[in-house]
């Protein structure tokens, strides 16, 4: 087992620079999340750590060793990969033991280890078979069992669910989560979905073109956004984001009929901010801002409103399970000061 | 899955004759090459077109043995196409791996330099590829006949578009594993290439096994004769026996026959998966 530190490391393409230098450590054991929209650079860093991409420049250091310039089979890393990558000539058998096989373990050993971890996977009854004979589910577990046999100091998987459908996804998300908890070992995860970052990340690493906005635990980003970036981009439904001035010792909302907020004291008379605020957060009250809905999501549980604003934003509000409500309704909605958030429009970063 | 479809009583009245026509057009030749090759000579200098012999001549398929050193044409041609077709299954998927797998500067241009040798006639390199054989001392040689063989465009250009849709992540997922370059392709890449390879060497056998031109320009010695100039030794200055040359076309015939009858299945898979149907 060992943690992963990243050092001033940068990846260019010819003149394309798609990671500028980039600093970050991943502790021994850790669930470390890449999250991101997609060309963000996630999967490009994830695999420069595997060595299939080279650096550029700076330094990957795995457990205590520099690996910068390692072959990738000589990392200590082991890759599951979105297309599960199983070598379709051989069974699940040789394509779990092929790794130990050019380490030139005795085949006893191999036999011993492959039985164990089809024996954790739920695999033994399918051994002999093609990938081609399985089902995505059990390919993703294949995949994840010719990583487990390798041992290895740390496993990186690159949108490993992504492929599967959405009660598989579900149920393999909560597999990798106790997989995680019986091995122990370091695992950096990319994924562009932000529900698995939130469920699996012991520490989630939101990505925007090859920069780190924000490193921390997922309530943290979820609590304490560093920016519009990471506020909109964490969350689901996503964080509504609204246009205010400054005027009358708070905010005037000019997306909400001018509604007026008490806080936001702070910000510079007259400047346009953005205030920030997540769906579930919205209070409804007889008082509050009204808002007309232009469509409306009964989830059974829970209900969701819909509705374009002035200035062409779109702005959804939990209903806390009311099943009256229609669209084209109005709700009158009341903002709570101590669950908003507001950004510099220009800069995105947070001001309050 | 293949769609059949059952033609009505009035559309298969004219289709099955038209079809049979064509059929016997394109046979004509060759069955006239069998009918030939079990006439007598008295038959054949009879000046008539004989369509079934009166009686059948197999004692030609014996006489040419006697006539000719037809064992070692034979010999020399499964060597010489079987060597050339081995250079082929081994070189052309490396070759065609490194075009679809790898970057390296001046890839396109050498790609499309290689497609380029596809367009010009072999008549055309025949002469300069003569000098350097002859430069090299390799006339009359077994080299002689294989080398300029040794590699084709059309070999290299099948392999690279079998090669192609091979994900990169397999390649990537066994270098994670730890395999290096020459394992990932004997591993990983060449057991996917199995039609691809089955293709390349029949086509390539069955070619060879039939070339004419070179081994006629470069070849002078009889014993280094394959069976296609081999048959030149029945075209004598006053009179030809055609009968055996006909003998020696149906053993051209066989080896590939058979040959296309049990690779059939591969061909037709590697036709079917490389798009070039």
């Amino acid at each position: 087992m060992a943690g992963v530190t990243l050092k001033s490391v940068r990846k260019d393409y010819g003149a394309v620079n798609a990671i500028p230098e980039l600093d970050l450590t991943i502790g021994d054991g850790e669930f470390c999340v890449f999250v991101g929209p997609s060309g963000c650079g996630k999967s490009t860093l994830l695999r420069t750590i595997a060595g299939l991409e080279d650096l550029s420049s700076g330094q990957i250091v795995i457990g205590d060793t520099d690996v910068s310039h390692r072959h990738p089979g000589e990392r200590g890393v082991a890759m599951v990969f979105q297309n599960y990558a199983l070598y379709p000539h051989m069974n699940v058998r040789q394509n779990m033991g092929y790794a130990l096989k050019l380490a030139r373990e005795p085949k006893a050993m191999i036999a011993d280890k492959v039985a164990r971890a089809a024996e954790t996977l739920g695999l033994v009854d399918y051994l002999e078979r093609k990938p081609a004979e399985l089902s995505g589910g059990q390919r993703q577990r294949v995949a994840i069992g010719r990583a487990i046999v390798r041992n290895p100091k740390v496993f990186l998987f690159d949108e490993p669910l992504s492929n599967l459908d959405a009660e598989l996804r579900t149920r393999m998300r909560l597999e990798l989560s106790d997989l995680h908890k019986t091995l122990g070992t370091t695992m950096i995860y990319v994924t562009h979905d932000q529900v698995e970052a939130m469920t699996l990340a012991d520490k989630i690493v939101v990505l925007r073109a090859g920069k780190i906005e924000q490193v921390g635990t997922p309530l943290e980003l979820y609590d304490n956004p560093a920016n519009r970036f990471v506020a909109g981009f964490i969350g689901s439904p996503a964080m509504n984001f609204m246009s205010a001035t400054q005027g009358d010792g708070g905010l005037i909302l000019d997306d909400l009929n001018g509604a007026h907020l008490t806080f936001g004291a702070g910000v510079a008379a007259g400047k346009p901010v953005t205030v920030g605020i997540r769906p579930e957060h919205l209070d409804l009250s007889p008082e509050g801002a009204p808002l007309t809905l232009r469509s409306v999501e009964q989830l059974g549980g829970v209900t969701y409103g819909y509705a374009i604003l002035p200035s062409g934003g779109e702005f959804c509000v939990d209903l806390k399970g009311r099943r009256d409500v229609r669209a084209g309704d109005t709700v009158h909605l009341n903002i709570p000061q101590q669950r908003s958030f507001v950004f510099d429009p220009e800069t995105g970063r947070r001001l309050q | 899955m293949a769609h059949r479809t059952s033609y009505p009583l009035s559309a298969r009245l004219w289709i099955y004759p038209l079809m049979g026509v064509f059929v016997l057009l394109a046979m004509l030749p060759f069955l006239y090459m069998v009918s030939l090759s079990l006439q007598s000579d008295a038959e054949m200098f009879s000046g008539q077109v004989v369509v079934i012999p009166e009686t059948l001549q197999f004692t030609n398929y014996i006489t040419i043995w006697e006539k000719a050193p037809f064992a070692r044409f034979i010999l020399n041609s499964f060597f010489v196409a079987g060597v050339i077709a081995l250079l082929h299954v081994i070189f052309d998927p490396m070759i065609g791996y490194v075009f679809a797998k790898m970057e390296f500067p001046g890839k396109r241009f050498m790609f499309v330099a290689l497609l380029s040798t596809l367009m010009i006639p072999f008549f055309v390199r025949l002469i300069p590829l003569y000098v350097m054989t002859a430069q090299w001392g390799l006339l009359n040689t077994y080299t002689g006949l294989i080398l300029p063989f040794a590699m084709s465009a059309f070999g290299i250009f099948l392999m690279r578009q079998f090669i192609l849709p091979i994900p990169d992540d397999l390649i990537a997922a066994a270098r994670l594993d730890g395999a290096g370059e020459v394992r990932i392709f004997i591993d990983i890449v060449l057991p996917q290439l199995g039609p691809a390879i089955a293709t390349v060497a029949l086509l390539t056998f069955v070619f060879q096994f039939n070339e004419f031109i070179w081994p006629l320009v470069v070849v002078s010695s009889e014993n280094m004769r394959p069976i296609t100039t081999g048959l030149t030794l029945f075209n004598q200055e006053f009179f030809t026996q055609w009968n055996l040359t006909a003998v020696g076309g149906m053993l051209l015939f066989l080896p590939c026959f058979l040959l296309y009858l049990f690779a059939q299945r591969y061909f037709v898979q590697s036709a079917m998966l490389s798009g070039m149907k």
